[in-house]
């Protein structure tokens, strides 16, 4: 492999890899915040 | 359907992601990005993911929120909302239901195939050992029956009528929680299955002693070594090329499934206070990453170090149901992997599968007035008959690629391009951005705004013109070559006009 196809496959593994990481932890964060009872995060 | 909500965020992003994620992803997008300059096929490729297909993606589920905020959720429904003029409703609506209901016809019998060789990789099927072409040939044939058109008791009608009762139970037992169900539980075991596979090809190393070149570090290359589209040019040169951006725009597009009815549909059942912006960028990248990271690191790499180039990556058929299995003989436990790969595939395209079905089931129950019961069991009916069709007139999978060019390429790109400028054409942009923002988990940027007004529709009609232009002329050729042919285009247009009519009558209805 050269070093450009390297270059390519990184930016798109990367990108992807990111996005998609970025939105479930986002996702699943705000539905624990939903999930949580009122008050607990005060305990 | 009234009164149904998604349970859960994650719940409708894996579901509408179980609706993207098909075959497409793990052997279309390799293929494509193979023929057309290999990594520097990303460049275009992320361009129409950002500018074209996230835009696209804010507007049909900002429309399809709206239209479930006023208790529609079958696209008669929703259209009916906001789009004013009744001849354009009825266009828009039509090819809402036409495209889910035209694609399933045919969708079902490959989600039926990738059983078929799942159930043989599980030793129920009786057939030699898949080890060269035309033995891999052979099973295709035998599963497809795509030799002759005509109706026989053989195992691929066993197997279609298996595909068939396991999509229709998971509409009939809860719909819409059943899907989200499914869904919660098939996605996280396909990525299993994806990744399985993923770590066995990137340690195999090198195959075969006597050929050291062909390493996974070389397969990777192979796959990934950006190159011009004709051997003396320079990758740079395929940035100007208008064929590698019809396939960068192509690609996107089919893949995150942009204009098939399903997720205007799916966004009807979400909350009014609930987001959508950051669901729908979910569901996108979820489809980004199985192809790009999955896709992309395995399908053509792995047939490169069993098989060399010689194999077709102009046919997903081909590099799925001959190609791979012709990989897992040579491999060490390959009946396992073949097993898993197949096991994916299946949940790919059952996940898409039951998608298709929810929209027409919600159509019928919107016209007709009928219970949700008595929709199912029409919807099931004829989308059979429609399956059967697709199984009998086999020859050659004319009729299966008529359909897929008519309903599953052209009604797709009108339906987007439709909806697009009927958004902004009777909502007006703000309003598409203010819906985004209700209940949004992230911040919508500025920039969002001239992209929707301007950038994404004008890019969609350059490409689209492009498409017609050089793209269409080649497609439409031979199409009445054969009765099969002929009968897709047939089924097509007439299916298309009973559709339009109704949707004529619902207007009048209201």
């Amino acid at each position: 492999m050269t070093v450009d196809g390297l270059i390519f496959m990184i930016i798109g593994i990367t990108l992807f890899s990111s996005i998609f990481l970025y939105s479930i932890v986002k996702i699943l964060k705000a539905e624990r915040n939903r999930n949580q009872k009122p008050g607990e995060l005060e305990k | 359907m009234k009164g149904y909500q998604w349970s859960s965020r994650i719940g409708l992003v894996f579901a509408a992601a179980g609706s993207a994620i098909g075959l497409g992803n793990f052997l279309r997008f390799p293929g494509v990005a193979y023929l057309n300059g290999g990594g520097s096929f990303l460049v275009p490729y992320i361009i129409c993911f950002f500018l074209v297909a996230i835009p696209l993606y804010w507007v049909e589920w900002s429309l399809g929120k709206m239209g479930g905020s006023q208790g529609k959720h079958s696209a008669f429904g929703i259209f009916s909302v906001f789009v004013k003029n009744r001849f354009l409703r009825s266009v828009i609506s039509a090819l809402a239901i036409l495209v889910p209901v035209g694609v399933y016809f045919y969708y079902a019998l490959i989600q039926s195939w990738c059983l078929g060789y799942f159930l043989y990789y599980l030793g129920f099927i009786d057939f030699p050992n898949i080890k060269d072409t035309a033995t891999a040939s052979q099973f295709f044939d035998l599963i497809t029956k795509r030799n002759q058109s005509g109706f026989a008791l053989s195992i691929s009608f066993y197997i279609l009528i298996a595909t068939l009762t396991l999509n229709f139970l998971i509409i009939f037992f809860g719909f819409i929680k059943t899907i989200e169900k499914f869904c919660l539980l098939a996605i996280p075991l396909m990525a299993v299955c994806a990744f399985a596979i993923l770590v066995r090809v990137l340690t195999l190393g090198t195959v075969d002693e006597s050929m050291p070149e062909r390493n996974v570090w070389n397969a990777l290359g192979f796959m990934w070594n950006p190159r011009g589209l004709s051997g003396d040019e320079s990758w740079i040169q395929n940035l100007l090329s208008p064929q590698v951006w019809l396939a960068a725009f192509g690609q996107v597009f089919f893949s995150v499934s942009i204009g098939f009815g399903i997720l205007i549909h799916y966004a009807s059942f979400v909350k009014k206070e609930d987001d959508i912006a950051l669901s729908s960028l979910g569901t996108a990248s979820t489809n980004g990453f199985f192809e790009v990271c999955v896709g992309g690191l395995l399908t053509i790499p792995v047939i490169y170090l069993f098989l060399g180039e010689n194999f077709r990556a102009d046919s997903s058929f081909s590099l799925g149901f001959i190609s791979m299995p012709l990989v897992f003989n040579q491999m060490f436990m390959g009946d396992f992997f073949g097993l898993v790969w197949f096991l994916m595939l299946f949940l790919a395209a059952i996940t898409s599968s039951v998608s298709m079905i929810s929209p027409f089931v919600s159509f019928i129950e919107d016209y007709f007035k009928l219970s949700q019961t008595a929709s199912k069991i029409v919807a099931v009916v004829f989308l059979s008959i429609g399956n059967f069709m697709v199984y009998i007139f086999s020859e050659n999978l004319s009729l299966l690629s008529t359909l897929d060019f008519w309903v599953g390429t052209v009604c797709i790109f009108l339906l987007s391009g439709l909806m697009l400028l009927s958004g902004l054409k009777y909502l007006g942009v703000d309003k598409i951005i203010e819906t985004l923002k209700e209940g949004s988990l992230i911040d919508i940027p500025r920039v969002v705004k001239p992209l929707l007004s301007f950038i994404a529709p004008s890019f969609f009609v350059v490409i689209f013109v492009g498409w017609v232009v050089r793209v269409l002329p080649n497609q439409m050729s031979g199409y009445f070559s054969s009765f099969e042919s002929a009968l897709g285009v047939f089924l097509s247009v007439f299916l298309f006009i009973l559709l339009f009519l109704l949707s004529y009558t619902y207007s009048d209805e209201r």
